[in-house]
């Protein structure tokens, strides 16, 4: 399963791109401009894919959309906030860490019916309508995050990473984020080692089922980080 | 044969009804003597009338054969039934009733007595008469036998009239005796059966008219009783006393004077009333209660309690929840004893007084329960749930096992001391085995209630490695062996493989130093400069040692390689590592005040044997040469020059205790001491600390592999059944937390061993 985490850093180990049917979009261009079939006009697709993708970089990593670009469509079409433009790679199910691909792009888009600029725009909309609605589609949503956005190769997420998307994607859904946060900082082996997947899915069931404090039982399944965290605060009132 | 036969058979066919007139004159005329008689008083008639009764069997005989009776449409049978009724029913009513119902209280009882056994002689004899109707009129189902008959005319005629009084009567007498008057039972007794007799071959009569009301009033007495009792003063203290006496009583009467089928019901009643309402309070009241005679071991009044508890539902339950407790009391007061008692010495003594004291409150109970409580299981079982709790205490209980030492107060487990105490008896030798066998066969009971064993296992396992390298006589090695059979009785073959496999180790070394020592006499060249005896560990039995550089001495090494050689020679594929640290040598100096031989560790020799070199050894140059870390030296020098016997002293002759690496130390020339041979003891390391965290390493492994093996048997498992299926597999050996639990879940989902399931997060899922 891991072998898909690759690291995002320039200059580091080759990624090892899945190549998911990049003829598609392609059209003979191999990313050099307007070789071959040059009589076709580009589709809009095609020329934000052009767009965003980072040309700086060499090989197979042109055919990526990396994080700079993935900010900079943002700002293009309006998206303002940080966590509305992650649920584009959600939709696409990119799988590089802040990255996506030439295939999942022009595959994902053309099956979401997205052919436009303005359909992308509202293809926001409607994903935005989509993960507010049912607390499971943002659980997916929110799961699915911890591998794009976790950049280090390591086996766990960057703690200052997690906490940063921890006040950006549960502000509104975990009674406790505050106390969370304040208690987490602290806490080994959080602090140390970072966050685990089971960590951090955990995470998002307790926000998401937890009513009070009190009614938490300590030797239920979850991991034993957040028991000792509601202990603590149950102390602490 | 019968007189009037030949006269009978004559008159067949022709004696006409009056005839039976006249036969029938003589059944009364019998009847009526057989009356008289026993209104005589004359129980047993005499012997005419014995003749005179067959006479009336041979009428009825004769009556009953003739067939006129059918010719005439006479059933000469059913008639001579119907009369012999109605001279009973006659007698009855005129003279027995009207006798009987004029009585009252025990003139009543008399009479009934009287008459009763009246009416039963009258019963026998006019059976007897007419005897002939039983072999043949009444074997009809329809028709009651003759006994039957005059039983109801007496049910009828008499006891329906006078059965109120006479029950009335009968409990009165009762009472009476109850309160302890005298009254007579003989009649009593006939009056009670009376009642019996009324049913006919059954209890139905019985049971409803006296036993029913009987058995209320027993309630109601009781009750009172109870009450009174209770409400005395020091009337709690001597209750069950009381109560235990009435019982007996009761029990007695009713095996003399009642049926034997009331005797349950009423001692039930009994229990009822006296016991099952008052429980609470015996159990419970401060002075006799079942605290108070544990306290002041009054062992028979709680044989007594027992007794009687035992015979309410529930009653032993609470019995004993109260023992469990006094001895969970009694437990932790030892516990506490150990935590404030003398840290002076190593503390090893407070180790064999605290489990010996533990053993002697086992054993007391043993006492108790054989004594006086019949061994019940619910006994056993808590005390051993009492020991339990007091046996394996929570780091935060205030009654947890401490100890002063260096940093303040530490937690020591009774799995150390178990094994403590275990490991000097078995060093102590005692004179008899038996005694010896005795003492380790308790100590293995108290094994069974600790928890965490695996904890034991590894104090075990260093404390015997211990003994097994410094102590190698037969005798010890017997015990040893008996002790690690009792202990694999209670925990199985697992638990103990390693200690046997020590002990086979120590057995095999005698073998490998005789077959070296072949090899070395056959061997010209190799000759050993000093005596050496190795000794073979296999690695995975015993507890693991720090390996160590340690350079040793010439004469030493030529030992060392000679073994190596035959070694390799003897086994294949083998690898062997020496453990300095665990040897021992015997160094021998010529002090000023005469030679001197001292048992010394193998680092203290090689450090004694630098000083032949040089007169004065620098400690920086004693680490080098030896190549040992600075703070082994510093403890090994340490231990030679300020223990109890210093054989080096410092060269500046400075009263420090310190050892830095530059010190110089030389021959201490003047030391002297009385005995010839001594042991200059070596500073042991603490070592509780590092087994204990050995032991968490090891129950991590033990938690993981149970948590996986579970899993792959059941593949998908929710949390709870996971845990608890966990607990259950390793109970026998620890009691895990189950914190740690989670955590090695956690770390299983974590290296993808399990997962949790997508829908239901409270499953998980083994992942091949």
């Amino acid at each position: 399963m891991d072998t898909r985490r690759k690291s995002n850093k320039d200059g580091a180990e080759k990624p090892a791109l899945k190549k998911k049917a990049s003829s598609i979009g392609t059209g003979g261009n191999n990313g050099n401009g307007n070789a071959g079939f040059a009589h076709r006009a580009k589709t809009d697709l095609e020329v934000m894919f052009d767009k965003y993708r980072d040309m700086t970089r060499d090989a197979d990593e042109r055919d990526v959309i990396w994080k700079k670009g993935i900010i900079l469509m943002g700002e293009d079409l309006g998206v303002t906030d940080e966590v509305t433009i992650l649920l584009l790679p959600w939709k696409l199910q990119s799988c590089l860490s802040w990255g996506i691909q030439r295939g999942e792009w022009f595959h994902g888009l053309t099956n979401a019916k997205v052919t436009s600029h303005v359909k992308l725009r509202s293809l926001f909309t409607q994903l935005k309508e989509e993960v507010g609605g049912t607390p499971e589609v943002f659980g997916e949503f929110y799961g699915y995050l911890y591998d794009f956005l976790r950049e280090d190769r390591g086996k766990h997420m960057d703690p200052s990473i997690a906490m940063e998307y921890w006040q950006k994607l549960l502000a509104k859904r975990f009674k406790y984020l505050k106390e969370w946060t304040t208690y987490v900082e602290t806490a080994e082996p959080f602090k140390s080692r970072g966050v685990s997947r089971d960590l951090w899915k955990q995470l998002y069931e307790f926000a998401a089922s937890t009513e009070s404090l009190a009614a938490h039982e300590p030797d239920g399944p979850y991991p034993v980080l957040i028991d000792d965290f509601v202990e603590w605060a149950r102390a602490k009132k | 044969m019968f007189p009037n036969k030949t006269k009978a058979k004559k008159g067949a066919d022709t004696k006409p009804p009056e005839t039976f007139e006249k036969e029938w004159q003589k059944m009364e005329d019998s009847f009526n003597e057989l009356l008289t008689f026993i209104e005589g008083g004359m129980l047993t008639p005499d012997p005419g009338h014995y003749k005179r009764s067959m006479g009336a069997y041979a009428v009825v005989y004769n009556i009953c054969t003739k067939h006129e009776g059918a010719k005439m449409g006479v059933n000469f049978a059913a008639e001579l039934y119907k009369r012999a009724k109605s001279l009973v029913e006659k007698h009855l009513e005129e003279k027995v009733t009207k006798q009987v119902i004029q009585k009252t209280g025990d003139a009543l009882l008399q009479e009934v007595h009287k008459e009763w056994r009246t009416h039963a002689l009258i019963v026998k004899w006019t059976r007897f008469m007419f005897k002939y109707l039983d072999d043949y009129y009444t074997k009809s189902p329809i028709i009651d036998t003759l006994t039957i008959m005059m039983l109801k005319c007496f049910h009828s005629a008499v006891f329906d009239k006078i059965k109120d009084n006479l029950r009335h009567v009968i409990l009165a007498n009762i009472e009476s005796e109850r309160d302890g008057n005298t009254i007579n039972k003989e009649v009593l007794r006939s009056a009670i059966w009376l009642f019996i007799d009324m049913g006919m071959n059954t209890c139905d009569v019985y049971d409803e008219e006296l036993e029913k009301v009987l058995i209320k009033q027993t309630k109601q007495y009781y009750k009172k009783e109870s009450v009174k009792w209770m409400a005395e003063e020091g009337g709690q203290h001597t209750y069950l006393k009381r109560a235990e006496a009435r019982i007996n009583e009761e029990s007695r009467r009713a095996d003399s004077i009642l049926a034997p089928t009331t005797k349950g019901p009423l001692l039930k009643a009994l229990d009822d009333e006296l016991l099952a309402p008052h429980i609470e309070t015996c159990l419970k009241c401060p002075d006799a209660g079942c605290e108070a005679l544990l306290q002041s071991e009054r062992n028979e009044g709680l044989g007594r309690m027992f007794r009687l508890f035992s015979r309410v539902e529930g009653g032993l339950d609470q019995m004993a929840g109260i023992v469990k407790d006094h001895i969970e009391k009694e437990g932790k007061l030892l516990n506490s004893k150990f935590s404030t008692g003398s840290a002076g010495e190593s503390g090893e003594a407070a180790s064999t007084t605290y489990i010996k004291s533990c053993l002697t409150l086992h054993d007391k109970y043993t006492v108790l329960f054989e004594e006086s409580l019949s061994k019940h299981e619910v006994f056993t079982k808590a005390r051993k749930a009492a020991f339990e709790v007091f046996i394996n205490p929570q780091q935060s209980d205030s009654w947890a096992l401490k100890q002063k030492s260096k940093d303040g107060m530490e937690i020591v487990t009774t799995s150390e001391l178990l094994s403590t105490y275990i490991d000097s008896i078995i060093k102590k030798e005692m004179e008899s085995e038996e005694q010896l066998d005795a003492i380790l066969e308790k100590s293995v009971t108290l094994f069974t209630y600790i928890h965490d064993k695996d904890l034991f296992q590894q104090f075990y396992m260093k404390q015997m490695s211990r003994r097994l390298m410094h102590n190698k006589n037969q005798r010890l090695l017997d015990q040893e062996r008996s002790q690690i059979g009792k202990l694999k009785m209670k925990m199985g073959s697992a638990f103990t493989s390693k200690l046997e496999g020590m002990l086979a180790d120590q057995s095999h070394a005698d073998d490998h130093n005789r077959r070296f020592k072949q090899h070395l006499t056959s061997n010209q060249e190799a000759k050993l400069p000093i005596d050496f005896t190795p000794m073979v560990l296999t690695t995975g039995f015993w507890p693991a040692f720090k390996h160590d550089q340690l350079v040793p001495p010439e004469e030493m090494k030529i030992c060392l390689e000679q073994y190596e050689k035959y070694y390799a020679k003897a086994t294949q594929s083998r690898k062997l590592t020496w453990i300095h640290s665990l040897g021992h040598a015997t160094v021998s100096k010529k002090f000023a005040k005469g030679p001197r031989d001292m048992s010394v560790t193998t680092y203290q020799a090689c450090v004694l044997v630098l000083f032949n070199a040089t007169g004065s050894v620098l400690v920086k140059e004693a680490q080098e040469t030896l190549s040992l870390p600075f703070e082994e030296i510093k403890r090994t020098i340490h231990s030679l020059a300020y223990g109890k016997y210093p054989v080096i002293k410092r060269a500046d002759g400075a009263k420090v205790k310190q050892v830095k690496e530059t010190d110089q130390f030389v021959i201490n020339e003047e030391f002297h001491t009385n005995s010839r041979k001594f042991k200059i003891p070596a500073v042991v390391k603490q070592e509780r600390e590092s087994i204990t965290d050995t032991n968490q390493e090891q129950r991590r492994h033990v938690i993981e592999a149970c948590i996986v093996r579970i899993m792959k048997s059941r593949r998908t498992l929710s949390h709870n059944d996971l845990v608890t299926e966990t607990i259950k597999q390793l109970s026998h050996l620890f009691s895990p937390d189950m914190r740690i639990i989670k955590k090695r879940i956690e770390d299983l989902i974590q290296r993808q061993y399990l997962e949790r399931d997508e829908q239901n997060r409270n499953q998980y899922r083994y992942l091949a």
